[in-house]
């Protein structure tokens, strides 16, 4: 007796140099928890970015309640019904919350905004999702994460949404809020609406799903109904499974001495007591889902982000690491995952930014000289083949993989012990990916600390030595790269479940 | 025929054009040497001697000033408050000086207060957060207010020799003021091209972030242009009351909008991370060559104001035009 919300046939659609989804199909029933889930880059979020209106199909149809659409601009998606609530909230943040909820109608008294009108109209829309403790007139910039959230979901359903897409929307709150956001989507249900819910955290899915889809490698694995027999063990085997690509000399540069040891390091909420070592020669991996700590654990090792608690040791000499400039004396380098924003200097030339880590070491007589800054941008822009016009090039104009190679010449122009790096290969294509791993090895080869944070299963299997497991803040393993290193326990470990040994 | 010759004649001026306008300080150049012909025709007192020197000792004030600032705005951070620390700068000196401490040492004192008030805007940026905008708005104000309140609508005057010939001074016939300026602008081209510390005004304007995490010391560095701007403004100032004698609670008036528009027109963006000195210069140089010519010209010197502000509004709407079309044709 179920109807349809949606129904997707044959969706496909490419961006440059990847294909996002290949021939997608499946349906969504109305009134159902539908969870979608896949690892990082099966294609979740272009998925919710078709059916949002964000972007449009290049092959395949949507059907809303049986009627072909195709929305071109989240307006038109939202006006037919169809809404998203993303990760990073895209509320109003000085205005308070009344003016959030109507943002699109404010109620009128002869021409005239209504404030009272406003304000009862917010608080009955309030009530009406079952959200009695939050204030009509606060400021949204003043409300927890979760409470914006709840303002975000209650925006569309004021909006008479009838299917409401969450993404990720747990990965920020605390259990007081999860449990708020629980009853909400119960009460959503109640009301005849089709929510479609993407999370990471399989133990929720466990909980909320009526059906859930899996997605890999764009493609469409499975969609079932959940039961009491489905567990998360079935989760992980749908979502993994494919073939390793990358097969480097994996332990062959790995020295006995250690290079940098963390001793129950903490950060606020995000690092929770974590303890591990790298060695002279290695490239330990840190894997996890997003919002597990890997690049907070970066942040703090650099100087980036405060420890509350814990120490670090270099070469068995305990320091302190506050900021940036202490971190580069003691030989750490830090490549962000961000490096278009917390990287480069997009309006300057190659030779600048290659430079840019290293300043000191271009001095001719105490004064700047621009041959030597030249010369040691020449040396890497042919070391690591960056495709550029010239050396005076502005950074902005090179592809995303030639980018990547400039920021790691940034770093290595510094001469650093220990290379920190966050997504190494994100963005770049296929061919540029082989070098920078190749270029990573090489490092690790000289002797040299790599600590590289990946979501990329394969990418993290093929090129490290050790890899260590984050979930929520935590350490739940630390594996050597051997034959019992399997995606499924690597996806395992990312989720939360800890190994029975 | 004769409309093909016509049209292939007018792409390459066009092409010429359009090269000389893709570098800012090429074609600020050919503006100013336009403007120089234009008034060297048509008026006779233009090219004398004695209105060039005028022309350059009016500028200098000016000038010196704007190669800290300019060298601060590559950086991304304006400097609103230097007028007022010019006004009372020079007011603690005229004090000094006529509370009888000798001169060298009143100058002494000057520099040094214009160095505190510049680093108390470094202050104010770095420890209370406040952006440099509102930060220097702010010492704008305050400054000026201290001045009226110290000097009370009096004009300082009565300096004595030793210190007036500071600003009387002539080196080869050239006048003292004009030497310093020149000085104070060689200074500047070198230190931002061949020092790292300065050269890095680029990276911090370009992206504070990045520039943080290539463990670059952007606090110090505020502090320290900051430091600099206040110490040469003061200067600035103390060179003015020794050329006038005077001193009074109106030095230095609206001269920080002066040079943000003549920075503005010689290229550097207020976001930072782009333009050269010698562009500043030359932004500054053409603002002072309108302010002349109006004179020369005998026009009504209301107009100066509109003119100034049309050319602002030009001068960055080109630049606009022309990034714009260089990232569509990429």
């Amino acid at each position: 007796m179920m109807n349809t919300a949606i129904r997707l046939t044959g969706i496909t659609k490419r961006f440059p140099g990847v294909v996002a989804l290949k021939n997608v199909g499946f349906e969504i029933h109305s009134g159902e928890v539908h969870c979608l889930v896949g690892e990082n880059g099966a294609g979740k979020s272009t998925l919710i970015k078709l059916l949002a209106g964000v972007e449009q199909p290049d092959e395949g149809t949507i059907e809303l309640f049986e009627k072909q659409v195709c929305f071109r601009s989240p307006e038109e998606a939202l006006r037919a019904g169809v809404g998203v609530v993303y990760q990073e909230l895209s509320n109003f943040v000085h205005l308070d919350v009344a003016t959030n909820l109507n943002a699109n109608e404010f109620p009128q008294k002869g021409g005239v905004i209504d404030y009272r009108g406003l304000y009862r109209r917010t608080r009955e829309q309030l009530d009406d999702c079952g959200l009695k403790y939050i204030h009509e007139k606060s400021i949204m910039r003043e409300l927890s994460l979760g409470t914006q959230q709840m303002v975000e979901i209650a925006s569309l359903i004021g909006q008479k949404a009838r299917v409401v897409i969450l993404d990720e929307p747990t990965s920020a709150l605390t259990e007081v809020e999860v449990e708020k956001l629980y009853e909400l989507i119960a009460r959503m249900k109640q009301q005849g609406v089709t929510i479609i819910y993407i999370s990471h955290r399989l133990d929720e899915v466990l909980h909320l799903a009526d059906t859930i889809t899996v997605l890999k490698d764009g493609e469409h694995v499975i969609t079932f109904p959940r039961d009491e027999t489905t567990t998360k063990q079935m989760l992980v085997r749908f979502m993994v499974g494919r073939d390793v690509e990358f097969d480097y000399r994996t332990s062959q540069t790995v020295q006995k001495d250690v290079l940098l040891a963390v001793d129950d390091i903490s950060s606020g909420e995000a690092l929770k007591n974590i303890s591990f070592s790298l060695q002279k020669g290695e490239i330990l991996g840190i894997a996890g889902l997003e919002g597990s700590g890997r690049t907070e654990l970066l942040e703090t090792l650099f100087g980036w982000r405060i420890a509350t608690a814990g120490t670090i040791r270099l070469e068995e000499k305990p320091v302190r690491i506050h900021n940036p400039i202490q971190a580069k004396k003691h030989g750490l380098a830090y490549i962000t995952k961000d490096r278009k924003m917390l990287g480069l200097f997009l309006k300057q030339d190659v030779k600048t930014n290659v430079a840019a880590a290293s300043e000191q070491s271009y001095k001719s007589a105490g004064l700047v000289s621009y041959q030597k800054i030249a010369a040691n941008a020449k040396h890497y822009v042919e070391a690591m083949r960056i495709k550029c016009a010239s050396l005076s090039q502005l950074v902005m104009n090179l592809s995303g993989g030639n980018q990547q190679k400039v920021l790691l010449s940034m770093w290595l122009s510094a001469d650093p012990k220990i290379l920190l790096i966050d997504e190494p290969t994100r963005g770049v294509d296929v061919g540029a990916k082989a070098e920078i791993h190749a270029l990573l090895r090489g490092i690790a080869a000289e002797g040299k600390g790599v600590l590289m944070v990946s979501s990329e299963l394969p990418e993290i299997m093929a090129a490290c030595d050790r890899v260590i497991v984050m979930f929520e803040g935590r350490i739940t393993g630390i594996l050597d790269n051997n034959k019992q290193l399997t995606e499924e326990r690597l996806v395992s470990l990312a989720s939360g479940m800890t190994e029975a040994c | 025929m004769v409309e093909k010759t016509v049209t292939q004649q007018k792409n390459t001026v066009s092409n010429v054009f359009r090269k000389i306008l893709q570098t800012r300080e090429l074609s600020l150049v050919v503006l100013l040497a336009f403007i120089v012909i234009a008034l060297m025709s048509s008026t006779s007192t233009f090219a004398t001697s004695g209105n060039i020197r005028v022309l350059l000792q009016g500028m200098s004030v000016d000038m010196m000033i704007a190669i800290p600032m300019a060298i601060s705005l590559i950086a991304g951070n304006i400097d609103f408050s230097v007028g007022s620390n010019l006004c009372l700068s020079s007011a603690i000196v005229g004090l000094s000086l006529n509370a009888g401490i000798p001169a060298w040492l009143a100058i002494l004192i000057g520099l040094a207060s214009g160095a505190a008030f510049g680093t108390l805007n470094g202050v104010i940026i770095n420890k209370l957060g406040v952006t440099p905008l509102v930060a220097t708005l702010g010492t704008w104000m305050a400054y000026r207010g201290i001045a009226l309140v110290v000097i009370g609508g009096q004009t300082l005057g009565n300096f004595g020799e030793s210190f007036t010939i500071v600003g009387r001074a002539t080196w080869l016939g050239v006048p003292s003021t004009i030497v310093y300026m020149f000085a104070i602008i060689m200074v500047g081209i070198f230190i931002i091209k061949y020092t790292s510390f300065f050269h890095n005004a680029y990276l911090i304007g370009s992206n504070k972030l990045s520039a943080k995490l290539a463990g670059i010391n952007i606090e110090k560095f505020v502090y320290i242009s900051y430091m600099i701007t206040g110490a040469v403004a003061a200067f600035a100032g103390i060179v003015l009351a020794a050329r006038l004698g005077s001193s009074s609670q109106n030095a230095g008036t609206q001269l920080e909008f002066r040079n943000v528009v003549g920075l503005l027109v010689g290229g550097i963006s207020m976001d930072g991370g782009e333009g050269k000195l010698i562009g500043a210069v030359l932004g500054v140089t053409l603002m002072q060559l309108i302010n002349n010519a109006i004179v020369l010209l005998y026009l009504n010197p209301s107009y100066t104001q509109v003119i100034t502000g049309s050319i602002l509004v030009l001068a960055v709407a080109i630049d606009q035009l022309s990034k714009r079309r260089k990232v569509a044709a990429k």
